[in-house]
């Protein structure tokens, strides 16, 4: 993988900076149908998609669902770079896919030369987190309404507020609103 | 205040000298009791450390009124990570008594960039961090209540994939976001498939 590949999904970049992250990263092709993760495997390391197309499954009953497609700009994996996780769901190449793999030191590193483009790397990894917490959290007060509500034959109704309350419940209240998308990687602007 | 700094827990991947310089970029803050902090809706680009008093957090209940949903007390914190993704707050936030608090926002992390870049990076780490964590455990709540009521529930379920929302319940549909283990939309889906 070379700089200026790289500059175009991440404008804005000095080749300096671009220079910084591939020495902090290493390069990983991955065919059509091979897996970059799997569920329940130790994980070190986040991807950031820099070609082709990744599917984040997950394996219920023996049976796969596709939870997200991603594509170039994405970041997938980045709980990795936290010690001591686990791999939350398994990804696999859709197509012949490159990535730049992030393993926890080396990104340790990078981020502390305090380049704007780290800044923004971390930025994007931290809002990738919070909007999986977010959805997680949804996930979780949707369960929970099921679970105390007695059996009926009525469909289940829960607006946002009664959710909000469900989550407070769980401890999960101070996550921030969502107009926190802000802006992403602009290599996803450009495809839509 | 130090003391504070170091026994919250979502710095504590920083090193002591770490949470002493991050002091240097706070502002001190008081409230008298009673004093409205941060509303829900507004917009929030701060953290809050409370070191002294407590914080009353209140949300307007399913049937109306404002409820206590929680109390924010020494050493915890408040809105860590809309000081680096400003974002509207999520709930209103009022001094229960007379409370000092250090605040950390999105101006000081900017000075902070600045000025000690390292510690800016160890920082946002922290939060990263600590949302991970946060994460594990929502997920492995939900992998348990799920092995608790699933058996049990499936039929109920299954009508539940018609259930109803007044405002959509996952606001950023987009097929580009990591969703993360999403045990419940692939329940759905399942439930879906097989109705």
């Amino acid at each position: 993988m070379k700089a200026a590949e790289l500059a175009a999904l991440l404008p804005g970049s000095s080749s300096g900076e671009l220079e910084q992250l591939l020495a902090a990263t290493r390069t990983r092709r991955f065919a059509a149908g091979t897996w970059l993760c799997r569920d329940g495997a130790p994980a070190s390391s986040c991807f950031f998609i820099a070609s082709g197309a990744v599917e984040v499954i997950k394996f219920i009953d023996g049976e796969e669902h596709v939870l997200a497609t991603l594509r170039p700009g994405s970041l997938v994996g980045q709980t990795g770079l936290v010690e001591n996780s686990l791999r939350s769901a398994s990804v696999r190449a859709k197509s012949d896919t490159t990535t730049l793999e992030i393993r926890r030191k080396p990104f340790q590193r990078f981020v502390q030369q305090g380049s704007p483009l780290a800044m923004h790397f971390q930025e994007q990894i931290a809002i990738a987190g919070i909007r999986q917490l977010r959805t997680a959290a949804d996930q979780l007060g949707l369960v929970l309404a099921h679970a105390v509500r007695p059996s009926g034959k009525r469909p289940v109704t829960v607006d946002r507020v009664a959710l909000a309350f469900i989550q407070a419940g769980t401890g999960e209240w101070d996550l921030p609103l969502d107009r926190s998308a802000g802006a992403p990687f602009s290599a996803k602007k450009r495809q839509s | 205040m130090r003391s504070v700094i170091r026994a919250v827990k979502v710095f504590e991947s920083l090193s002591d000298a770490e949470c002493a310089e991050l002091v240097r970029f706070m502002r001190i803050r008081q409230y008298e009791a009673g004093t409205t902090i941060f509303e829900c809706g507004k917009p929030g680009d701060s953290m809050l450390v409370i070191a002294e008093g407590a914080l009353s957090v209140v949300m307007l209940g399913p049937r109306r009124g404002n409820i206590e949903v929680a109390r924010v007390g020494v050493a915890e914190v408040v809105g860590e990570m809309s000081c680096i993704v400003p974002a509207p707050r999520c709930a209103t936030m009022l001094a229960a008594t007379r409370t000092t608090a250090y605040e950390f926002g999105r101006k000081e992390l900017a000075t902070m960039r600045q000025q000690a870049p390292e510690m800016a990076s160890a920082v946002v780490s922290a939060v990263i961090r600590s949302v991970a964590l946060r994460l594990r455990r929502v997920d492995e709540r939900i992998e348990r209540e799920l092995a608790g009521h699933l058996a049990a529930r499936l039929p109920e379920m299954r009508q539940a994939v018609g259930f109803s929302a007044r405002k959509p319940l996952r606001r950023n549909p987009s097929a580009s976001e990591p969703t993360g283990p999403d045990a419940w939309t692939a329940l759905l889906t399942r439930l879906r498939g097989n109705a």
